[in-house]
Formats: structure tokens, sequence, C-alpha cells
């Protein structure tokens, strides 16, 4: 392991996320497993019980999605500290296999997590948690993504060494069409950063306005609620296609900014 | 049926990722359609390995005609953008059967990276040498 700050914090969130997610998913199990047999008492000790698991999923998920941005930032930090890596592609080489899986999986967290997050925020909202089920249910269907992803954290960082890795020159030549990703967005190209947070922000908002809009329509006690949660979403979805939209602007002129090939 | 906020959300990202990839093609294909002097050639590079910096390059001309030297650019291989740029002033004349020292003053990534190098002439052609730093 390289013992650098961010890689601790990044051990420390994977390792709490583990523990987190394996408790929550035995509470979540057991209020699904209760729910259908319920009688009155039961069903508001279950709600209590709910609440818990609610606030409990928020902190493991809002930790996730920390992780999921300061990941990116670790491993710009560690291309120094790593023989032959001038970007992230070497450091990935050197976390193999799981930096690679680890880099894949953390495109889609925020998405899949957020869907849970914006469904929770509406089901307290309404009187008597009618998703509390339906919630339950998708927090067992996340924790097994969550699980990987917290796994995949401390492996990957408990893994990696200094190394000396062959990094993306190897791959990128000048015979091949397509640019090295991590050297084209994160050092030459950094505005299109801004471009695609943006975007993947608005692709995010959209589909969790979209998995509102479904649950709308099957539980008419949050149709009122969500109706509203949606527009403030797409107008949301809008605001940040927008920024993304003007943010490419800058971004292009820094791919062909100083290229012109005229003498 | 999708909201038509949405939808204009997603026309808006559909529209710009295919404005980014027209962009790029466009930088791509203008560096291969650049025509390379035959006889012109980069024969040393001058660089200063404490600051990272491509001070500069010799070329050598085996041409029966001097050549007008215009600017100069740098393209990073693994990222296919232009990093550094410059225009001589005044305008460096490069002799038949000579050699001229071209000061370029890049900076170069301290992790290493591949590089092409591009001199640009007055007639519209370039002499293409590539770098491999460190």
């Amino acid at each position: 392991m390289i013992w650098t700050a961010l890689t601790t914090i990044m051990v420390i969130l994977g390792l709490f996320g583990l523990t987190e997610t394996v408790y929550a998913s035995m509470k979540s199990f057991g209020i699904i497993r209760r729910i259908s047999t319920a009688g009155l008492e039961e069903r508001y000790n279950l709600e209590k019980s709910y609440y818990l698991l609610s606030t409990i999923v928020w902190v493991i998920l809002l930790s996730r999605i920390v992780a999921s941005g300061v990941f990116w930032i670790t491993n710009e930090s560690l291309i120094p500290l790593i023989p032959g890596a001038m970007c992230q592609f070497g450091v990935n080489q050197a976390g193999a296999p799981y930096s690679w899986i680890d880099d894949g999986v953390k495109l889609f967290v925020v998405f899949a997590y957020g869907v849970w997050l914006s469904l929770d925020l509406i089901n307290r909202r309404v009187k008597g948690g009618p998703l509390m089920l339906t919630l339950s249910k998708i927090f067992l269907i996340l924790a097994p993504l969550l699980f990987l992803e917290a796994f995949l954290d401390v492996a990957f960082y408990v893994t990696v060494s200094p190394v000396v890795v062959p990094c993306c020159r190897t791959v990128f030549t000048a015979s091949n069409p397509l640019p090295c990703p991590y050297c084209f967005v994160f050092h030459d190209a950094p505005m299109f950063l801004v471009v695609i947070v943006s975007y993947g922000l608005a692709i995010c908002l959209v589909f969790w306005s979209l998995f509102i809009r479904h649950y709308s329509f099957k539980f008419k006690e949050i149709a009122d609620v969500g109706m509203n949660a949606i527009r403030k979403l797409t107008l949301m979805a809008l605001g940040f296609s927008v920024l993304g939209t003007i943010a490419v602007i800058p971004a292009l002129f820094q791919v062909l900014g100083t290229t012109g090939f005229a003498p | 049926m999708i909201p038509k906020k949405t939808m204009l959300v997603l026309v808006l990202i559909v529209s710009v990722v295919i404005v980014s990839v027209l962009a790029f093609n466009y930088l791509r294909s203008q560096q291969t359609s650049l025509t390379l002097e035959e006889s012109i050639a980069i024969t040393h590079y001058n660089l200063n390995r404490k600051t990272n910096t491509l001070l500069g390059v010799n070329l050598t001309s085996e041409a029966v005609s001097s050549i007008v030297l215009t600017s100069g650019k740098m393209v990073k291989v693994q990222s296919g953008i232009a990093v550094a740029s410059n225009t001589f002033t005044p305008s460096l004349t490069l002799a038949p059967n000579s050699t001229i020292y071209v000061p370029l003053g890049y900076s170069l990534d301290p992790e290493g990276a591949d590089y092409t190098i591009y001199i640009l002439t007055s007639k519209g052609t370039g002499i293409k040498g590539t770098l491999a730093y460190p």
C-alpha cells in the first residue's frame, strides 16, 4: 500500500461502507420479511425501524458519493509516486485488476444511489411512508453494488504499490485514433471535466425523475409530492445541461484553440 | 411519453457530444492532411531536463531552395491536443543544404509523454518530428 492522506481516507471510507452495508442489509431484510404480516403496532415499530435504516443508508450513500469524487483525486495524486505512470492509466496498471473494475463501477454509482435517495426524500414528505417496503427492497438490490464498490476501493488501495508500470504510451500511440481518456480529460483539456460532470448530473437527474414518475403512477399517495419533485429535478437537469453546454465552448477552444495548421 | 424539459436535456447532451466528436475529428484531420517537407528534417532536440523544457530544435535542409519558417506546434500524442505553439517573429529562413536552430521553449510533462513537433512554413507545408520524453 502507498500510504498518503488520501489513500488512507479512501480505505477508511471503504471499510466504513462495507460494515454499514452489512448492517443496513440485515435491517432492510428484517423489514421486508415482517411487514406483510405486521399488525398496527408492529407496523408502527417497523416504521421507526425504517427511519433508522433510512438515516444509516443516507450516511452510507453520501459517504460513497463523496468517495466516488475523492477516488479520482486520489488516483491523480498517486501518479508521481508510481514509477512509469504518466496519468491515471499507469496508476490503474499498478492496482490492476481491482482498479479497472473500480473505475467502471464508479462511473454509474451516483446514478444508482441517487434513485434511492430521491425516492426516500419523497417518502419522508408523505404521511405513513408508503414507499417503506419498496425502498427496503431497492436497498437490498443496491447492497451488492455498494458492497462491491467499497470492497474494490479497499482492495485497490491496499494492493497498489510503487512498482514500475507501462503507461498509456504503450496503448495510445500516434497510430491509435483514440486519445488516452485520462491524459485528455485530466491533463490537457480539463474543461471537459466540467462538461462531463454537468452532463452526467443532468442525465442522473433525468433518470431519477423518470423513476419518481414511475412510482408516482404506482402509489397515488405520493403523486402530488412526486410531481413537484419531478418539476424540480428536470429544472435542475436543464440547469446542469445548460452549464455543460456553456462549458463545452472553452473546452473546445482548449482542444482546437492553438491547433491551426495554417501558415 | 417523455416530458418536454427532459427531452430538451437529452437533445442538448446528444448534440454537444456530436459537436465534440466532430471537433476532435477535425483536429485530427488537420494534422494528418498537412503536407510534409520531405527534404527537411528535425535532426536534434535541445532539451533542458531540469526544467522539463524543449528549448529548440535543429532543422537540416537538403532542399535546393530556401524556405521560410513561420511557426511551431507541439502535439501530445496521447491526447491528440496541441499543448504548445509559437510564432517566429521575425520568421526564420532556412537556406538550402544548411542547418538552422529553431528556438521553441515548450514545457514538457515531467511524468513523460510522446510528442509530435510541427514546424510550419510560409507555403502551408510542415516539418514533422517525434519526441519521446523523458
